[in-house]
Order: structure tokens, then sequence, then C-alpha cells
């Protein structure tokens, strides 16, 4: 009942979009209370061999493009293709069509995302991030899906932490034990972001 | 003041571990749970007490609340304070924090408000808040000293803690780290710091259910409390003899680093004839933030100091953002309102500053701060932290590996 969930979500789309570069986001599921850290990633080209210091051990992935313009589904295809080859299957990929505000200068068929969504196992989502439309929808289902794919709640790698701070301890073999319960409850957040 | 965490109120644990019906009647009608963050005894452990700061919509009044036993009518005033219209009085309770929860399988939200006192509480407004508890380690305190003073405090666990540092001074004075084994001492320092942590649950009764919990520092003192607390002080007692190792095992990469932050700063002063955009003032403050790291003895330290630069990056940013924004039209300076929406900082504007701030800091062992920040720690660090390391890590990967050299 009192087990809060942390799930890192590292958010990869194009420096101009309006992301921000850390944020929380806090959920609560069947009583389970649920924190998205949102990890934004430097979209621009110079930077992608940066990429995989933030993508590691992250449970979601949110790859964003702008359905008006074909370039940057091309790039969500790159980053996917990365994102498995670095993460595997454990990362629950999210591909999210943006700028639905903008339907009539649509270059990115709807059937083309969708098919290729379902061909590398993601899930594709509508949103307009200007008109704050789908967004919700987004989070509370990405969130959803990473707490049904980690019934156990270890760290990263696919699965859930205790909270921000949680307590493997685990460093060259040695294994710190655990409570009674096999987890640490009252476990704390970090109750701020930076942006 | 520090606003305390959710799990650290012991009126949450109650809520969520002894009162769960009323915990589940929260989540499915109730508007807003207040959960006081001090002035909570034991004698408030009851369910009056509890339905006294769960709340549901008044039916009546738009804006106001009525608490589940009917005692208490309130509003929220500017996000800031609640409003007691019943029991009248000129009372006023002070909103610390927020967290707005949706529940997915009600599809409904409600908000959270830590607030700093319960509502029946006799003490004014103006009245301080009442001090941190000596046992309990927060984290937006730690530090060396905070961590020394907390594990000082926990009586139960006083000859624990003297084995602890007599642990630690015999391997100051026997232990020799080579700097290319600097795994094999960080191995027994972690070792160190398990069989404390695990001794030091175990006498303190911690892992045990909050009800059944006597003494104060188990009603209040969690494991991760001596978790966090005793890997800054372990780390941080030892830093004088593992920092020259680390120093001398980053040295030749330092020295790579610094030749390459003079390329990128000749790079930038050609591509930009005024390297002015991202120097000046406006970064001083941050500079000596990130400066900070120089004093610095325990990884978690160290890297809570990268954390407030990037913050204090970001502020300087939003801040330069905000300038921009006024422009000047036939002589008059039009200045946008308050309600004008922030454009957030994206990643590759925080990494670009992030990386001119490395390049103007003239620090000769950022090297040794990264790998000493990452290596010498037993704990995860919480999300928003490691995201302000892995930027550090990102900006000095950027810079060492000439990928500034490239053009794009």
């Amino acid at each position: 009942m009192n087990r809060s969930l942390s799930f890192k979500v590292v958010l990869l789309g194009e420096g101009s979009v309006g992301k921000a570069s850390f944020k929380t986001k806090k959920l609560t599921f069947d009583g389970k209370r649920v924190e998205l850290a949102i990890w934004d990633t430097a979209g621009q080209e110079r930077f992608r061999a940066l990429g995989p210091l933030y993508y590691r051990d992250s449970n979601g992935a949110i790859l964003v493009f702008d359905i008006t313009d074909e370039d940057s589904f091309e790039r969500v295809k790159s980053w996917t293709k990365e994102l498995r080859r670095m993460l595997g299957n454990d990362c629950i990929l999210c591909i999210v069509g943006n700028k639905i505000d903008l339907e009539k200068d649509r270059h990115v068929s709807m059937q083309l995302a969708e098919e290729y969504a379902k061909s590398v196992g993601a899930k594709l989502y509508h949103t307009s991030a200007k008109l704050d439309k789908g967004v919700e929808e987004l989070f509370n289902d990405l969130a959803q899906r990473m707490l049904e794919r980690s019934p156990g709640t270890t760290v990263g790698g696919g699965t859930a932490n205790n909270q921000n701070r949680s307590s493997t301890g685990t460093r060259g073999g040695i294994t710190i034990a655990q409570s009674a319960t096999g987890q640490n409850d009252n476990g704390r957040s970090s109750g701020s972001c930076c942006s | 003041m520090d606003v305390p965490e959710l799990e650290h109120c012991l009126f949450y644990n109650w809520l969520i571990n002894d009162f769960i019906d009323l915990y589940l009647k929260a989540q499915n009608i109730c508007s807003l749970v207040l959960v006081p963050s001090s002035n909570v005894t034991k004698y408030d452990y009851n369910r009056e007490f509890v339905e006294s700061h769960l709340f549901r919509s008044s039916p009546l009044f738009k804006g106001k609340h009525i608490s589940l036993n009917l005692k208490y009518e309130i509003s929220v005033e500017d996000n800031r304070t609640i409003h007691i219209y019943k029991p009248t009085t000129d009372k006023l309770i002070k909103i610390l924090d927020q967290e707005n929860v949706f529940d997915s399988s009600t599809q409904r939200s409600y908000i959270i408000l830590i607030i700093d006192r319960p509502l029946n509480s006799t003490s004014t407004l103006t009245s301080p808040i009442t001090s941190k508890s000596k046992y309990t380690f927060h984290l937006t305190t730690a530090s060396y000293e905070t961590a020394f003073i907390f594990l000082d405090a926990l009586r139960p666990i006083e000859d624990l803690f003297t084995k602890l540092r007599t642990s630690l001074l015999l391997f100051i004075e026997t232990y020799v780290i080579l700097p290319n084994f600097i795994d094999d001492a960080v191995n027994k320092l972690n070792h160190l710091w398990i069989n404390f942590v695990n001794e030091a649950c175990q006498i303190l009764n911690i892992d045990s259910s909050a009800t059944f919990r006597k003494s104060p520092y188990v009603q209040l003192t969690t494991r991760q409390d001596i978790e966090l607390a005793s890997e800054i002080f372990i780390t941080g007692n030892v830093y004088t003899k593992n920092w020259p190792a680390v120093i001398t095992y980053t040295e030749m990469k330092d020295d790579r680093l610094s030749q390459e932050i003079l390329k990128y700063q000749c790079k930038t002063a050609i591509r930009s004839s005024t390297a002015e955009a991202t120097t000046g003032d406006n970064y001083t403050p941050v500079l000596a933030e990130l400066k900070k790291l120089d004093y610095l003895k325990s990884s978690f330290e160290k890297a809570a100091c990268i954390r407030s630069t990037l913050d204090l990056l970001l502020a300087t940013m939003i801040q330069q953002q905000q300038q921009q924004q006024q422009s000047t039209e036939n002589g008059v300076t039009v200045k946008y309102t308050k309600n004008q929406p922030q454009q957030p900082i994206a990643a590759d504007d925080t990494l670009t500053s992030f990386i001119d701030l490395l390049t103007q800091s003239d620090m000769k062992n950022i090297v040794a701060h990264e790998y000493y920040t990452i290596t010498f720690k037993f704990l995860p660090l919480p999300q928003d932290v490691d995201y302000a390391v892995t930027t550090f890590r990102a900006s000095i990967e950027y810079l060492s590996e000439k990928k500034f050299l490239l053009n794009y």
C-alpha cells in the first residue's frame, strides 16, 4: 500500500519542442504512488554520442516526432534502434506524434507511424503540446505499462526503484541485507526538480 | 525552510499503514489530504484526528472543503495558506508542499498538501515551526558534518559508531591505496558501510512496524537515513586518504581535458567573434558553486553540489531568457507581463551551457571530481541529482572526445 515506485523515463526529441531538462511527475495507481523521473536528452546531432549516458537504466522512453516533419520521424527510427540496442526489450517505448493541432500540414501518415510503432513493439500516441492534448494520457498510460511490466521492485534496468533513493547497496558482489519485507519502506523523493 | 518528505511525516505513515480504510476513502472521495509535517504526537494517533485532515469538496460552497468527520471547513488561499472557517478561528495554516495525485483505478485526482502543523494546533502562524528532528537525516542538508551529528545522536548505536570510527582510522593509517586499485579501497569501505548499516538497523529495530516502535529513534529514523548518513560519513572521513590517489589516477585525463578546453575556447572565439554570449558576470555565482567541489569531502556532497550548480545555471538561463523577451521598439521597452509563458530550458541548451561553464571554470581536477563522485558511493543517487551528474559527465565527455571539433 505504501510503496512508492520511481521509474526513469528518457525523453527524446529535438531541442526546440519545449521540453524541460528534468522534471518529475507523480501519479497513483491502485493505491501505489508512482513517480516518473523524466530525463530530457539533448537531441542535436553533435550530442548524439552522449545519449547512452542518459539512457542507462531507463524504464521507459518517449520518442517525439513532429507530424509535419518527415525527418523528425526518421530520427525517431534511429533512436529506437539505439535504445533497443542499449536497453533491449525491457524498456517501454512510446512513439509520440506531436503537433496534431497542425493536422492539415501532416507529412507523416498515421498509418505509417502506426505500422512502424507496432513493428518495434512500441505504442503510438498523438499529442499537441501546444494545446495540452493527449499529454496526460500519454504519461498515465506509460506509467501503467511500466507498472505492469515490473512486478518486482529492483532498481533500474527495466524495473522500478523504491522511490528515488533505493537501497540496493550492491557493489563488488556484496549485497546489503534488506528489511524484513525485502524492501525499504519510507523511501523519499527528491522533492523538487530543476526546471 | 526545508520541506519534509511525505514519507517522513508521521501522519502520512499512520494514514497509509494504520488507517488503510481512510486512505482508500481519501482516494475515492476526497479532494484534499492535509498532511501535518510537525507537532504530531502519539496522543494524536486516533481515527478522529486522521479524519479531520481528509477533506471532500463542499457541496454548498465552491472552493471550500469539509473534513470527513464534518469537524472542519476550510479553503485554500493562493496555494500558500489554509483558512479555517469551521470552527471559527483566525488561525492560518501554512502550506509547505503540494503533490497532485492521479488514481488510475478510480480515474480521480486529489491533492496532498503538506502543512506546517495539524489543524487543531494551538500555536499561531507566527510561531516558529518546530525544529527538525535530530533523529531524521534530511537530503537537503546532508553533509559530512550533519551526517556525523545525526549518527552521533543515535545513542543505542554509540558503540557501533565508535567501532566504525576506529575501523576508518585503521584504514587511514594502514591501508595502502594504489591509484590503479582504487576499486579495492572502495570495496573495503563498502564492506564497512554494509556491516554498519545492517548492525545499526538491527540494534534500532528499524525494520519493524512503526506502530510497535517505542523509542523516538526508531519511530523517526529510517533505514535510508542510516544508509545515506553513514555513506557520507565513511567516504568523507577517509577523503584525505583517497583523494590523492584519485588525482593521480585521473591526472592524464585531466591534463587532456585542459588541453581540449583550450582548443574549445579558441574554436568558440573564432566561431563568434565575441564569446560574451556565454560568459559574463551572470555566471560568476554558478562558477563559484561549481568550485565548491574542491572543498567537499563525500561523493554525495559533490553530487549535490553539481545538482545545485545546474539549478543555478538554469536559473541564470531563465533570467537571460526573460531579459531577451524585453524587446525595445522605437526606444520604448516593451515588458512582458508575469503571465508570459516561460519557455522551458531544453537539454540541448542545458548541456551547451554546462560545457561552456566547465571551460570557464579553470578547475584543474574536473575529471577527478567526476571519477570520485561516481566511484565512492554505495547508494544510487536521487534521480534529479543523477540527472545533474550525468549532464556534468556528458559535458566532460563532449570536451574530452573533441566532439566540438566536428562540424554538424
